[in-house]
């Protein structure tokens, strides 16, 4: 019934290994086709699920490239198919040429998320295992590979779970007085009720808390460096990047635009935005330069405000510390190479102050360390996917008002109205109830071929 | 073999809750009918508890009633004493419930049947049913008689080569001392219908004049009562007294002494049990820590000296019943005149029917009560109702009647037996709808009349009397949404009342959304107020009160209607859909499931099979 699919499945070309995956009926034939294990039987007979080294073929049998593939016998696979995964070398050539051949050989190419797709409905995984692959997938620190993994594992359904018991007791407890009318059996009492369903209520908040951490994880932590023409932001963006990215000149205003840059200090991902430089602008450009840098210093979960440390602060430098007033931040005070000046006023406002020289490099390893422990730890599994975010927010919206209506006085027979209402939403972020809606918008978030 | 002697469009084969709705309604639809039963003596039978309604099974009866039934009618008429459940826990959990003269329900529902056109009452045994040309022919009896028929109902109840228990005597035989009956599970193997064995029990009946009333809690009915029927005109009779007492470490010592002698634990019982539904001795052994356990006594009628004890329910021996019984205050002197007994008996796996109820592979051929693997007179007459609607459709060539679970409990419970199947006797509760706030008891007639009256069974002077009761609610809640109140008097019954003052105006339909305050209550404020019945008030108050719940209960109807309105080709190949798990394939093969939304309620078929099943259909083009 299914067709064969593949498609392309490693990182962004080039790389040191790509990796073409086919799955569907046909895959045997196909693998013996295009694979030749340099020792042992040919793929289609196996063994399978193991790593074999060979030729892979083109068309004509020259070999395209001499690497490992692996063969798997369904139901034992990710798609619940058989299936062959080539680990080819990097090259988009290479990776594409293999991709042209399964084509030919009869495979099609791979809807988004298809393979995924077909995983779940072959029952190998819930929904929040297959939302868990696509963050796998995406996950760019070990942190949150590791967070990935523990909700495959279902870390974050065990916790659901225990939730979605404590609200079921409530009505079971509900349903059971009702029920029986004439057992004596303990009487549901509105006060309980209430406080078992606050209780669940801030369960679910703190689960959604972690939301906020657990999209860090995945995506990075927005960081916006602020400072006055010419403190060294860029200078600091491209010591803790490693490379020269952004412009660096002595010319005060350099940057215009923002630049970011992702990068990693220990498990943490920081989105890291350099900003043109606070001061009354001379030009047009600049002057929206400035308001984009305010801008995303909003935007951002910390601010780093430089200051050149070998000088007095200017007005400037308290047009930095102002427009960074209300929000998460640190003090950089850069150039230590060149001198210390006091700068008081940066005790007063700043909770934390990092003394560094972004030429030499010298103090940059403290400030690493610190942006490194930003990371939550990802001994608890977190929630990333903004769909079980919303609805475990919604779930813990009902389950407050539920408590809130068992205050006031409403009868059991609606107020668990909501609480059932919550139960069924935890139960979409389990996955275990489907709507059409749910199905297909989760496979719309993958890329090709995962 | 046999002779012909005679022939009706519906044959109804048994005589009990079941049987007695389902030949009601074919008639009433214009069908000849014809009901079989062992005994014509024993129509409308409770070998039970002498009760009609109770949690869940009280909106079933309203619901009946509703819908064009007969039992709520009957309950009113051989009612003893009233109560609504639950009060208190709100209006989507009121239960109403009566206790019923057994021998005057038996009398009223003979004649029912005796007085109803097109309809014919024979004492057969049924013993075959005649299937030829892969439809129904016909049944044929036990004394030869054979009869005609377009559509066969069976309403069998427990009867099917049912076997009694009393500690160690055991006994083929049906309920009440009734013969059992051995032939038709037989002729259902024989269709290729599966059958399997289901248990029930029942407790001792004792005599009224050995029992100490001066020791026991009294219960009496409600005041004023409230009648079943939507229609009902007259007085009720609700002077009849019930009484509590309790068991103790006595009586349980007695029992556990016993439990050796207990068919149910020296394994002579092969049959499943109702969880909710257990006979003292397992409550006992499953509810060790438990120091009593609740004993109502009720009366079997007017007129009968017997006396129910409900929650004793036994098949031990008849010597340790006596003797734990008397452990009991206010029985120490107890005199039994029944004994309990349990009761095996062979019954239909409910999935291989549709939810019209009609048996899948065997056009013609229906089935309702606890041959279906129900439990309970509300439950039987509820599937008997629909059973007869459809037998009499069938025979008319009309599309079947299904209730969806949104129109009512009688939805719900057809629809979790032959989707879900039961593993043991299937009771209605309030926890299997998840629509309770839209599916009252107050509001069944709003619900299911409009159906009856379509399909015939109503009149339209009824409809129409619903829709005037309802109009009148609804304006009255418009006026209520309008009318703003302030001043002295308002203060001094929100301070009466322990509500929150308010400094301006505020409406009436706000002042009535607040739990403290009673449509009652506010009397003194609205000197505008019509004069409502009784009925109307109660709607305005909880349909003004519970609006935002009720709402949001429709809007989930609204949703859930989307999947059970993509309706399943029957002739889909489920066995070779390859992107379902093989259990689900089976399970789908073997139900045929209605709709997507039926589709999702089966055991065994998890989302991932339903959203594999969106993506065949939508690659089908539906």
């Amino acid at each position: 019934m299914n067709s064969m699919i593949a498609a392309y499945s490693g990182g962004a070309l080039p790389a040191a290994i790509g990796i073409c995956r086919v799955s569907g009926p046909g895959v045997l034939t196909l693998a013996d086709k295009i694979f030749r294990p340099k020792k042992g039987r040919s793929m289609g007979e196996g063994p399978f699920s193991a790593m074999r080294y060979g030729e892979v073929l083109d068309s004509d049998g020259r070999a395209l490239d001499l690497c490992l593939a692996c063969c798997y016998r369904g139901p034992a696979s990710y798609t619940g198919e058989d299936m062959l995964e080539i680990f080819c070398h990097g090259s988009q050539a290479v990776a594409a040429r293999i991709l042209e051949r399964c084509m030919e050989l009869g495979a099609q190419p791979a809807q988004a998320g298809e393979f995924t797709q077909r995983a779940f409905l072959a029952g190998k995984m819930d929904l929040i295992g297959a939302e868990a692959v696509a963050d796998l997938i995406e996950a760019q620190s070990a942190a949150a590979a590791k967070n990935a993994a523990a909700q495959l594992k279902g870390g974050i359904s065990q916790q659901i779970r225990a939730i979605r018991q404590a609200i079921m007791d409530q009505l079971t407890h509900f349903y059971a007085v009702c029920d029986y009318p004439d057992e004596d059996l303990d009487p549901f009492l509105n006060s309980q009720a209430c406080q078992a369903l606050t209780r669940c209520a801030d369960e679910m908040e703190k689960l959604l808390a972690g939301f906020e951490r657990g999209r860090t994880l995945t995506q990075g932590l927005p960081v916006t460096i602020l400072g006055k023409p010419n403190a060294g932001k860029s200078s600091l963006l491209n010591a803790l990047a490693g490379y020269d990215r952004a412009i660096v000149t002595e010319e005060a205003g350099a940057t215009r635009d923002i630049v970011t840059e992702t990068l990693r200090c220990g498990d943490t991902v920081l989105r890291l935005s350099d900003t043109a430089g606070l001061r009354q602008a001379e030009s047009q450009a600049e002057r929206i330069g400035i308001e984009k840098a305010r801008q995303s210093a909003r935007q951002s979960q910390l601010v780093i405000c430089v200051f050149d440390g070998s000088r007095p602060l200017d007005d400037q430098d308290l047009e930095t510390i102002q427009a960074s007033a209300d929000l998460e931040r640190i003090a950089v005070r850069n150039k230590m190479d060149l001198g210390q000046a006091a700068q008081p006023q940066l005790e007063e406002q700043f909770g934390r102050i990092f003394c560094l020289s972004a030429q030499t490099g010298e103090g940059i390893e403290d400030l690493c360390q610190w942006l490194a422990s930003l990371t939550p730890q990802p001994d608890q599994a977190l929630i990333t996917s903004a769909r079980q975010a919303a609805l475990l927010d919604q779930a813990a919206q009902s389950c407050r008002l539920a408590a809130q209506s068992a205050e006031q006085g409403f009868t059991a027979d609606a107020f668990l109205a909501d609480a059932e209402q919550a139960l069924r939403l935890l139960d979409q972020t389990l996955g275990e109830s489907v709507g059409e809606d749910i199905v297909h918008g989760i496979f719309s978030r993958f890329c090709v071929g995962k | 073999m046999g002779y012909l002697a005679g022939a009706a469009e519906v044959v109804v084969i048994g005589g009990g809750h079941a049987g007695i709705e389902a030949a009601l309604a074919a008639a009433r639809l214009g069908r000849s009918t014809l009901m079989l039963t062992s005994n014509l003596d024993s129509i409308g039978n409770m070998p039970c508890n002498p009760s009609i309604g109770g949690a869940a099974k009280g909106q079933l009866v309203r619901e009946i009633d509703a819908l064009g039934g007969e039992m709520g009618r009957a309950a009113d008429a051989c009612g003893i004493q009233f109560r609504m459940l639950n009060r208190g826990k709100g209006p989507a959990v009121h239960s109403p419930r009566a206790q019923e003269d057994r021998a005057d329900y038996k009398q009223y529902m003979k004649q029912a049947l005796e007085a109803c056109p097109n309809l014919f009452l024979r004492q057969a045994e049924a013993a075959e049913i005649d299937v030829q040309q892969g439809r129904v022919q016909g049944v044929a009896c036990v004394g030869g008689a054979y009869f005609q028929a377009k559509a066969v109902v069976i309403c069998a109840g427990v009867f099917l080569n049912s076997r009694i228990f009393i500690g160690e005597y055991s006994q083929q035989a049906g309920p009440d001392g009734l013969a059992a009956a051995c032939y038709l599970t037989a002729s259902l193997e024989k269709l290729g219908l599966r059958t399997r064995r289901f248990k029930t029990g029942t407790p001792a009946r004792v005599d009224a004049r050995s029992i100490d009333f001066s020791r026991l809690e009294v219960q009496r009915g409600d005041c004023p009562p409230q009648p079943f029927s939507f229609d009902f005109a007259g007085e009720l009779r609700n002077d009849s007294l019930c009484w509590l007492t309790y068991t103790n470490a006595r009586t349980h010592e007695t029992i556990r002494a016993a439990l050796d002698r207990s068919p149910l634990y020296g394994g002579e019982i092969q049959g499943v049990g109702p969880r909710y539904c257990p006979s003292i001795e397992d409550k006992i052994v499953r509810f060790s820590t438990k120091e009593r356990h609740q004993v109502f006594i009720e009366p079997c009628g007017k007129h009968s000296g017997e006396m129910y004890l409900q929650g004793l329910s036994t098949s031990l021996p008849e010597d340790v019943q006596l003797n734990f019984v008397r452990t009991i205050v206010g029985l120490e002197r107890a005199e039994i005149m029944r004994p309990g007994y349990a009761i095996e008996y062979d019954c239909l796996d409910p999935t291989q029917l549709t939810l019209g109820l009609a048996v899948r592979n065997v056009p013609g051929l229906f089935a309702a009560g606890q041959i279906c693997g129900t439990s309970g007179y509300e439950e039987a007459a509820a599937q008997g109702l629909l059973a007869g609607i459809n037998a009499a459709r069938y025979a008319g060539e009309e599309e079947p009647l299904i209730l969806a679970r949104s129109d009512g409990y009688i939805g719900a419970l057809i629809d979790d037996i032959v989707t879900k199947g039961t593993d043991e006797p299937y009771r209605m509760m309030t926890s299997r709808s998840e629509y309770r706030l839209l599916l009252r008891q107050d509001n069944a007639d709003y619900r299911l009349t409009p159906i009856g009256q379509k399909i015939g069974l109503l009149s339209q002077n009824r409809l129409e009397q619903m829709e005037q009761d309802y109009r009148l609610a609804e304006q009255e809640i418009a006026r209520l949404e309008k009318k703003a109140v302030s001043g002295s008097v308002l203060a001094e019954i929100l301070a009466q009342r322990g509500s929150a003052p308010v400094s301006q105006g505020i409406l009436l339909a706000d002042l009535l959304r607040r739990p403290e305050i009673t449509y009652a209550c506010l009397a003194p404020l609205d000197p505008e107020r019509p004069s409502l019945s009784k009925k109307i008030q109660e709607q305005v108050e909880i349909q003004v009160k519970y609006q935002g719940y009720i709402q949001r209960e429709l809007r989930q109807v609204e949703e859930q209607r989307r999947l059970e309105e993509r309706l399943l080709p029957q002739e889909l190949d489920y066995l070779h859909m390859d992107t379902l798990r093989l259990e689900a394939r089976q399970k789908l093969d073997a139900l045929r499931p209605r709709s997507l939304g039926q589709a999702a309620r089966i055991s065994g078929v998890s989302p991932s099979d339903i959203g594999a099943l969106m993506i065949v259909l939508s690659q089908r083009g539906q």
